[in-house]
């Protein structure tokens, strides 16, 4: 069963199209991703569909009910905004159960309720804690539990781990997931860090100069981009045409589709023209950038004047200057269609 | 601003206000202070003797006491609470409509740099029944006479000391409210909304909380005003029975000195209606300050 649906969806300010003719939908229980830069357009996408946006054309349909024509309270949809917005004259758990109140649910139950979220999200016991002594993090997961409490139809998450540093970042991305499977609450997730896209998502939707550019699963964008834009904006500036000088000396690029990228990590790179296992694919270049990134360090190897191939490797024994030979896997080469 | 900076400012303050500060306290302080002495009958020529509060006594005890104390309650009260009924609505359609609408705002400012004097004399040669509106009504044949002009003036219920006060206290209202509202933006009730709150529920749930501190503080202040206020009522007020700010002054004023110091301890019941009003009103912000309401 279909959660959300957007049917050609088009929102405007004013005179300026933000969003066009966006079509997409949810399954039950499933987790997406609505990836894209800022000033994309995700928030508006999700205001719209919560209800606090008017879209100027196409459809909303949650539980398979077309829902343009209703107000944000009577929609089965709770957005989660980037800022936790707790209500600061209210304690943990009226907080969780504000929506409860609305409901008019009866003392007993929403009380019942209230407990089992408090447990699923790790804040048992603050209860009773006042909004302003919690720590960001725990702020963030009221805002959670507060909305996954209503067990709504589908709960649309605006960027809720911006706010929050690296490390509670992390911690709050696995409280999602874990909260996700166990509740099996539908979720549109809305994020500009592809990261945290690929790490919690079922599928992904790229979401470029206003329309969707590829929706798939994690790996699906991540190793087969749809475009070079799509692969630019993972971290792949590697596009390349297959008559390219250097491509033609690595040879068997024996195919009509022209473009092909290469994630940096995939690019072999070795000191010595014996190392590659098949030289006869091996290409020569020249170190000429090398950036420290943690994890890894990224070079940037000019192979002619104007073609350079960036590389992305563990603890390199290279330097400025240094001739090098780089050698492309064929299996780890992407034309775009 | 660092810690140290603070303190230093701190410092600094006390020389700025210092001198500002002792004249208001020796003039303000020091008059209620003689006023007391006065009140409780203590004089140069009797010294600590003979402390009574007999002139307390004489004013609850007075058969006016009881209305007139029921009329500035009536005034105070109804004013304050029509004034915040319709600041609330004002406030929430400016914040909503007009936040930053320059025009909206001069218009609201109008009211406050006209002083209660003058807009009392005002309607006073609008509304009574010889005033303009009369003539006017009268010369057109709308009433037989400028006599059957309705008593809006001196009349039963205080109406014109009640527009009085409501048309000066809703721009202070308004203009409280309104600083909470922009702080508070639109993020909180659009939360509400898609936690299945209706309209009326988040301004009941979330709007009236976060305004309720600044609402009931400025409601204190504006209560605290209109009990101590005599010149409106004074001018636009019937003869009998007076508020108790008028009765203060016509006691004080009476050519029979022994009434002064009855005059005196009405004041000094209106003084101390009034502290408790702004010691409430700072508890109040002070309230709504630890819950986070940014005021």
């Amino acid at each position: 069963m279909r959660q959300l649906e957007l049917r050609n969806l088009t929102i405007r300010y004013g005179e300026t199209t933000i969003i066009r003719d966006l079509s997409l939908s949810i399954k039950n229980g499933e987790i997406v991703s609505l990836l894209g830069p800022s000033g994309a357009g995700k928030t508006t996408i999700l205001k719209t569909i919560a209800g606090l946006l008017q879209p100027a054309g196409g459809q909303i349909f949650i539980n398979s009910i077309s829902v343009n024509h209703l107000p944000a309270e009577k929609r089965d949809a709770v957005l989660i905004f980037q800022k936790p917005l707790l209500f600061p004259f209210l304690n943990v758990a009226q907080n969780i159960g504000f929506g409860l109140k609305m409901q008019k649910m009866a003392r007993r139950e929403a009380e019942r309720k209230i407990d089992r979220i408090l447990e699923i999200t790790e804040l048992a016991g603050l209860n009773s804690r006042k909004i302003h002594q919690l720590s960001g993090g725990q702020q963030q997961r009221v805002a959670l539990a507060r909305g996954l409490v209503l067990e709504p139809a589908i709960l649309l998450l605006d960027e809720p781990l911006s706010n929050l540093d690296a490390e509670l970042r992390l911690q709050m991305r696995e409280l999602i997931y874990t909260v996700q499977r166990q509740t099996e609450t539908t979720m549109l997730f809305v994020t500009h860090d592809q990261s945290e896209a690929l790490a919690i998502s079922d599928r992904v939707c790229l979401l470029l100069d206003g329309g969707l550019r590829q929706t798939g699963s994690p790996e699906e964008l991540f190793y087969s981009p749809a475009d070079p834009e799509v692969a630019r904006f993972f971290g792949c500036d590697n596009i390349f045409s297959s008559s390219d000088s250097f491509t033609q000396q690595a040879g068997n690029f024996h195919t009509d589709q022209k473009l092909f990228t290469i994630r940096p990590e995939d690019v072999e790179i070795f000191s010595d023209q014996k190392e590659p296992t098949s030289p006869r694919h091996a290409f020569e270049g020249t170190v000429t950038g090398m950036i420290f990134e943690g994890r890894l360090t990224r070079l940037t190897v000019s192979v002619t004047e104007k073609e350079h191939v960036t590389v992305l490797c563990r603890r390199p024994a290279f330097h400025i200057g240094q001739t090098v030979w780089l050698r492309m896997p064929k299996d780890r080469i992407h034309f775009f269609p | 601003m660092s810690g140290p900076g603070r303190k230093a400012s701190l410092h600094q303050l006390v020389y700025l206000l210092g001198p500002a500060l002792t004249i208001i306290l020796l003039l303000f302080g020091g008059g209620l202070l003689l006023g007391l002495f006065q009140a409780l009958d203590v004089s140069s020529a009797t010294g600590m003797k003979s402390i009574t509060f007999d002139h307390f006594r004489t004013v609850f005890t007075d058969p006016d006491f009881a209305g007139s104390i029921a009329l500035t309650l009536y005034i105070s009260l109804t004013s304050t609470l029509l004034a915040a009924s319709i600041s609330i609505v004002l406030a929430l359609a400016i914040a909503h409509w007009a936040a930053n609408n320059r025009i909206v705002n001069f218009i609201l400012q109008i009211p406050l740099t006209v002083p209660h004097l003058v807009i009392a004399i005002s309607f006073l040669l609008l509304l009574s029944p010889g005033g303009i509106f009369s003539r006017f009504f009268s010369f057109f044949g709308m009433i037989p006479s400028p006599s059957a002009f309705p008593l809006l003036v001196n009349d039963d219920y205080g109406v014109s000391i009640l527009v009085v006060y409501v048309w000066k206290e809703i721009p202070f209202i308004t203009f409280m409210l309104l600083s909470v509202l922009k702080n508070l933006g639109p993020e909180l009730s659009e939360v509400g909304a898609t936690l299945n709150g209706s309209r009326l529920q988040r301004f009941r749930y979330i709007t009236l909380p976060i305004i309720g501190p600044s609402l009931g503080a400025a409601c204190l202040i504006v209560f605290a005003f209109t009990f101590g206020a005599f010149e409106v009522p004074y001018l636009l007020g019937k003869t009998y029975p007076v508020s108790l700010p008028v009765w203060a002054y016509k006691n004080y004023s009476d050519i029979d000195l022994l009434a002064r110091p009855e005059g005196i301890a009405i004041g000094l019941i209106i003084a101390a209606t009034i502290t408790v009003s702004i010691t409430l009103s700072q508890v109040l912000i002070q309230f709504a300050r630890k819950r986070g309401v940014i005021i």
